[in-house]
């Protein structure tokens, strides 16, 4: 299974998808293609992942077991005994195959365990009345001064008495819970390609629907992180900071009222929402910044229709696509910290200017003003004439090709 | 149809296969990987009252993490008499009695082992399924001093027939009832409850005679009931933050409330106001009185009278 889903990984590389899809080649439904392979693929992998992740304990039982078996059983069952959370140590000597019992009148110096079988107690027993796969009995006049306990079974008090604790349990639990053991690099690197791939799933899923029902509010996004990237980042960034201030500040004013107060959970559940969305779209929207300059640097079209569009902002995704696998993919080498840290610091960052575009595009419903370094308007043929209420006043002369010349 | 409308539907129904497909693989992934193997046992134990044990103080101090939590009174023979059920694949029981100090211990060591893990909400999400729980009854008459300290879990605390000398509920995201059915033999000295992002609802306060009551509601919600048998004067501190605080006081008891609120409220909708505190109007004839005080920070302290 191991070996499959490597296999498995290295057929999806993400790299080479890149580097294949072109515009030229490759439209939307190859596109589409390799999203619904990535798709398939990726709960086999997790499942894989999480399967080699048992492997290790699935042996170490099997160990046991093995051992057990070798080994002499009445032996490893005192043992578990003793190491049971309640458990208590009995010597091999006090244990006897099948049903005993202690007789009215007769007296158990130290203590008595059945193996699998009933222990009736009439007379008296000093120690412990253990039954390892039975039940234990106190007839009336029976006496235990220790515990009376039964695995597998029942302690049953007829009208005897037990100065200890009369305890019972369906099984014993020996040793501590078991835990999954520490990942190897090779899973760690597995897992963290499994988290980048499903993350481009549900961006890719989310992005497709924005692209279809809100490319409007995209393509405003999209323009401010163009032309206003930097103050983008900036409004980014006190988003992020005022977040927690904005909802207290929000629960505050909501709390003074009685009506306000009831509206508190659902204000809080809506902050939490809106952030998310807001998150999201922005980081669609620089995922398809991204695509479509990507796209022309390769000497593409201009993107034109929904396709176009879905098709860069497929692109911009497998970029971080890249990058997160790379990220993860290296986590085992040295170099890999460093190279952890600047895929978190440049996923922050798109984060953040999506975020702040974003909130200054008001959820893409405000586009962004004019820049002063935009491509100079046409001349108009008479603009150089001052506009006058009434016809006839011209305030200057008309330049001539001498005054052009002086300039 | 034009060719971006064309483009346009086959994205959409591109967009739904991936829905489709997505939602399938989840579900296939999870019904593979979520189910646990699951190592149920049961834990009984119980340990007869003995002569000596029935004056002696038992100190009881409980500790536990998701399941059905139930507390009451034991038969009369047994000192106490637990029962558990738990995934032994989650959670060691752990539990003891120092018969020197009289004290049984009781909890386990691993309610929150995963705590992201889908085993947790398998316990809960599988209504036919086995389900954790931890039954404790001890011994009715005893003197008691009870410390439960409970998270995620459904309680059921019924403190009728029991001596309660000290009584102490922490509760996190837990929903509990705790019952005083019958009077208190003895004075109950405190009284302490908590609950923190919880529900938690007292019936028949006035039974368990106690000297001092402490509510605390951290983003939860207390409900005292002062029904009962009762004499004497009761002293109730609230505390509630973020939550609710209600208090029913029957109508023969004199009640006083004097609490402060920032940024929340104080309700009493039947008393008067007068000298910074409110009044019933039969406070100063009453023969039993209780004493309100405390303070609701962006939350609310109701005190209503019931029949």
């Amino acid at each position: 299974m191991r070996r499959a889903t490597e296999v498995r990984f290295r057929t999806v590389s993400p790299h080479s998808y890149v580097v294949r899809l072109s515009p030229s080649r490759i439209g939307i439904g190859a596109a589409l293609g390799v999203l619904l392979t990535l798709l398939l693929l990726f709960p086999a992998g997790a499942l894989a992942a999480q399967d080699s992740e048992r492997a290790p304990r699935q042996a170490t039982d099997s160990a046991a077991r093995a051992a057990a078996g070798a080994s002499d059983a009445i032996g490893v069952w005192l043992d578990s005994l003793a190491k049971d959370a309640q458990g208590l140590t009995l010597e091999r000597d006090a244990v006897r195959q099948g049903n005993q019992s202690v007789a009215a009148g007769e007296r158990v110096a130290g203590s008595i365990a059945a193996w699998h079988g009933t222990l009736d107690i009439a007379g008296t027993v000093d120690g412990d009345a253990v039954a390892i796969g039975g039940d234990v009995v106190i007839h009336p006049g029976g006496v235990v001064h220790g515990d009376a306990f039964s695995v597998g079974g029942e302690v049953r008090n007829d009208g005897g008495s037990v100065d200890g604790e009369m305890r019972s349990i369906s099984a014993l639990t020996v040793g501590p819970i078991p835990t999954t053991p520490p990942r190897t690099a090779a899973q760690t690197a597995r897992r963290s390609v499994s988290i980048a791939v499903g993350w481009y799933l549900v961006l890719a899923v989310i992005g497709l629907a924005v692209v279809l029902f809100a490319r409007g509010k995209l393509e405003t996004i999209s323009g401010r992180i163009r032309h206003e990237f930097t103050r983008s980042f900036l409004y980014g960034l006190a988003g992020q900071l005022l977040f927690v201030p904005a909802l207290v500040v929000t629960i505050v004013a909501l709390a003074i009222t009685v009506v306000g107060l009831v509206v508190v959970p659902f204000a809080i559940v809506g902050f939490f929402l809106a952030a998310a969305g807001a998150l999201a779209l922005g980081f669609i929207a620089m995922a398809y910044v991204i695509g479509d300059a990507a796209m022309r640097w390769r000497g593409a079209a201009v993107a034109g229709g929904r396709p176009q569009l879905l098709q860069f902002l497929l692109i911009g995704l497998s970029v971080y696509l890249v990058l997160w696998v790379l990220g993860g993919a290296l986590g085992g080498f040295a170099i890999g910290g460093l190279v952890r840290f600047v895929v978190m610091v440049l996923t922050w960052v798109t984060v953040t200017v999506g975020f702040g575009a974003t909130l200054a595009s008001r959820g893409g419903t405000r586009a962004a003003p004019p820049t002063d370094f935009g491509e100079p308007e046409p001349a108009d043929d008479l603009g150089w004439q001052t506009p006058t209420p009434v016809s006839g006043v011209a305030a200057a002369r008309r330049p001539t090709a001498a005054d052009r010349e002086r300039r | 149809m034009s060719q971006p409308s064309r483009h346009a539907t086959a994205a959409a129904a591109a967009l739904f296969a991936l829905f489709a497909l997505f939602a399938l693989s989840l579900a296939s992934s999870l019904a593979v990987t979520g189910l646990p193997a699951q190592q149920w046992r049961t834990l009984e134990a119980r340990r007869s009252l003995t002569p000596a044990s029935r004056t002696d103080t038992l100190h009881v101090r409980l500790a536990y993490g998701v399941g059905k939590l139930t507390f009451g009174a034991a038969s009369d023979a047994l000192l106490y008499d637990l029962s558990m059920r738990y995934d032994a694949d989650e959670r060691r029981v752990k539990y003891h009695f120092d018969s020197a100090s009289h004290t049984l211990t009781v909890g386990d060591d691993s309610g929150f082992t995963n705590p992201f893990s889908l085993r947790h909400g398998h316990d809960h999400s599988d209504e036919n399924g086995p389900h954790p729980t931890l039954a404790l009854a001890v011994a009715p008459g005893v003197p008691l001093d009870l410390s439960l300290d409970f998270s995620a879990a459904d309680a059921v605390l019924d403190m009728s027939r029991l001596a309660l000398s000290h009584l102490s509920v922490e509760a996190a995201a837990s929903d509990s009832h705790v019952t005083f059915g019958t009077p208190n033999p003895g004075r109950l000295r405190s009284l302490d409850l908590q609950a923190t992002a919880a529900g938690f609802d007292v019936g028949q306060l006035g039974n368990a005679h106690a000297d001092t009551v402490r509510a605390r509601a951290t983003m939860g919600h207390i409900e005292l009931d002062m029904g009962g048998e009762w004499t004497g004067s009761t002293a109730v501190e609230l505390r509630a933050v973020m939550g609710v605080i209600t208090v029913r006081v029957p109508r023969d008891v004199g009640v006083r409330v004097e609490a402060s609120s920032t940024i929340g409220k104080i309700e009493a909708p039947e008393l008067t106001a007068r000298d910074g505190a409110y009044y019933s109007d039969n406070w100063a004839n009453a023969s039993r009185k209780v004493t309100i005080g405390g303070r609701a920070v962006m939350a609310r302290i109701e005190v209503l009278r019931s029949e």
